[in-house]
């Protein structure tokens, strides 16, 4: 077996006349004298010869616009795939309503705690369902004989008793984590969202 | 080179044309390669549009540290090695059907016809590697700087795959004699 490299990787350059005249002649003397070669030369020269078929003008000629019609459609697909990602990223995933709920479930519970102020007590009931009673409301007061400040304690009060709306859906996504959260919300009034809206706020603020 | 780097940035800004010239330059070498890579005008047509469908769209991808034309090379051959490799499983045909379907005149013919089946059959009892190293050397007329570039390897070990695919092929051819 002939061991001469150079010879043997300019044998293809050989066969298709790219040498250079003077390597051509080397080889051509090498060649003289070695068998291996010369096997090896006749084998490239076959693989050389053969023919790739031409499919014909008309094949190559709608190529690009073929080519060209499926690189659109990849590149439509593809926008599609982003634009699912994008709405996928931009729904809170449900471990994130899960802290939310809870966090809402702790600021109702600390409002719930906290005592009503007085001026609050002047006006509303108990906050106990048994002490509503009739005459409780034939005592209460008027809107308009309220002061300014007692308005705003009465707005703080109704507040915290939505707070308790805010609780139930929270009640409703614990015990039903499977349920999908657009469908509850889908279930809720507008008045009822405009107050879950606020109680989120106000523990967003509190945060 | 350049003038490809250049076309590149012509089909980003969206020009059709260039996307066209593109295609055109390389379509017929690619389809060379990809023909003598899986002998099969369906599956190199396929191959060839899908070459460029990934090239194209991925050209974000295509870092320009070497040349758009060995990039698209080593998109052609990876796509074309899985096809190569389900072609393997197919059914062979029998060395008398080729020959009678080929309409033989001479019987010169008939050996030139024989020696040609037994040499794809030869190459395709290589290893993948050695085999496409020889077909780009060899078909191709790739240097070896080239080769090494589309097979992501050092020239050395380019080398090496040819010389050993030709003894491998020569042994090969020796045996079926």
């Amino acid at each position: 077996m002939c061991s001469n490299t150079d010879i043997k990787e300019m044998l293809p350059a050989y066969l298709e006349q790219r040498l250079e005249e003077e390597w051509a002649l080397q080889v051509e003397k090498h060649l003289e004298t070695c068998d291996d070669c010369r096997a090896e030369i006749k084998l490239l020269g076959m693989m050389i010869s053969e023919q790739v078929p031409d499919p014909g003008e008309a094949f190559w000629a709608a190529m690009p616009e073929r080519i060209y019609r499926n690189v659109q459609k990849m590149q439509e697909k593809k926008r599609l795939i982003d634009i699912s990602s994008l709405w996928n990223r931009m729904l809170l995933p449900r471990w994130a309503w899960s802290v939310t709920a809870a966090a809402l479930v702790l600021v109702v519970t600390l409002l719930i705690v906290k005592p009503i102020p007085n001026d609050v007590s002047r006006i509303t009931p108990n906050g106990d369902d048994a002490a509503y009673d009739e005459s409780t409301i034939m005592d209460t007061p008027g809107l308009a004989e309220l002061s300014q400040t007692e308005l705003e304690d009465v707005s703080r009060w109704a507040d915290s008793e939505l707070a308790s709306l805010g609780n139930e859906i929270v009640d409703v996504f614990i015990s039903a984590p499977e349920r999908d959260i657009h469908e509850d919300l889908s279930d809720l009034n507008r008045q009822e969202i405009e107050r879950l809206s606020r109680s989120l706020e106000e523990l967003e603020q509190e945060v | 080179m350049d003038e490809d780097l250049d076309l590149i940035t012509r089909i980003e800004t969206g020009e059709r044309e260039a996307f066209n010239e593109l295609v055109l330059k390389y379509q017929k070498p690619l389809y060379s390669l990809l023909y003598r890579m899986v002998s099969d005008h369906d599956d190199a047509s396929d191959l060839l549009q899908k070459t460029f469908v990934k090239a194209f769209t991925g050209l974000k991808g295509f870092e320009r540290r070497s040349s758009f034309k060995t990039w698209l090379y080593q998109i052609a051959i990876n796509l074309a090695k899985n096809v190569y490799r389900d072609r393997s499983r197919v059914e062979k045909v029998p060395i008398d059907d080729v020959i009678i379907r080929r309409d033989p005149k001479t019987l010169e013919t008939l050996i030139k016809q024989e020696d040609r089946l037994r040499l794809r059959q030869s190459l395709a009892g290589l290893p993948e590697k050695q085999r496409l190293t020889l077909l780009l050397r060899v078909q191709e007329a790739r240097k070896f700087e080239e080769i090494a570039a589309i097979m992501k390897c050092s020239i050395g070990t380019a080398k090496a795959n040819y010389h050993h695919a030709v003894q491998k092929l020569k042994k090969i051819m020796g045996e079926n004699q």
